[in-house]
């Protein structure tokens, strides 16, 4: 099991991003606000008064979004990473697109994909049971 | 070196957050971080209807924002510790999702993290 975390520095894609998550049989995700730390030391919010009125004219477009979610198999994690970078112009080399990483999960608990696994194994038991009594 | 995990943990509600912060307290974990998250579902939902009708009326309703709880945790028989009394604090039942999910990854190193003296007196003793 893995855990996709995507950092997207246009937060404009995030409903494509995550319908497509939707699409691809994702079971659920988690957005955060974020910021990039490059938004962070931008000199001019450092000044007294002037800074902070900066901030507040530029509004929330320093901030961008970063969505985790626990993804079971590996080639679905590869499925994910490949249509959102399609979805971000198809090549995140490029600065300001964002980033994307997975990292293995040990454990896990509760949530919809949880259910699912449980739900599965619960169906395979069952028909190997019905299998060895019909023979 | 003994093998660390950073605990992620979503909670879907804030009273259930009062519960969860309370309980970590009691078994020794006070130190870990909190974020505002919102789940993916809410946050389409809320998109479909701020099309359909004003931005505002959307931004009115704060209700559907979660809590996403960050702790690092020694080694395995804690994660397996700490997930345990989670899920008896949440009342998770994997029947019923919505409560909130919680995972772990391992981690190679970690700075800055101290965990309760008592817990790690109590395995010295032990031993």
């Amino acid at each position: 099991m893995f855990a996709l975390f995507i950092v997207l520095n246009e937060p404009e894609f995030l409903p494509q991003v995550l319908y497509k998550i939707k699409q691809l049989d994702i079971r659920g995700a988690t957005v955060i606000d974020s910021m990039g730390a490059a938004a962070i030391s931008k000199d001019m919010y450092n000044i007294p008064l002037i800074g902070g009125l900066m901030k507040s004219i530029d509004g929330d477009t320093h901030y961008n979004k970063t969505i985790f979610s626990v993804i079971e198999r590996e080639e679905q994690v590869q499925k994910v990473m490949y249509h959102i970078e399609k979805i971000l112009g198809g090549d995140m080399k490029r600065p300001n697109k964002g980033i994307m990483f997975v990292v293995p999960v040990t454990h896990m608990r509760g949530g919809e994909l949880n259910r699912h696994i449980i739900s599965r194994e619960n169906k395979k038991f069952m028909s190997q049971e019905f299998t060895n009594e019909y023979y | 070196m003994q093998e660390q995990y950073v605990l992620v943990s979503v909670i879907n509600s804030t009273k259930a957050f009062k519960k969860v912060k309370k309980k970590l307290s009691e078994i020794g974990y006070d130190r870990f971080t909190a974020i505002d998250s919102i789940g993916s579902t809410e946050l389409l939902n809320d998109m479909e209807f701020s099309n359909m009708f004003s931005n505002s009326l959307s931004e009115m309703d704060n209700n559907n924002y979660n809590k996403t709880l960050l702790l690092v945790l020694p080694n395995e028989e804690q994660v397996e510790f700490v997930m345990d009394e989670l899920e008896k604090i949440l009342n998770m039942d994997p029947k019923k999702p919505g409560k909130g999910i919680m995972f772990t990854f391992p981690i190679i190193t970690a700075q800055g993290v101290r965990f309760d003296e008592k817990e790690t007196m109590n395995k010295d003793e032990e031993e």
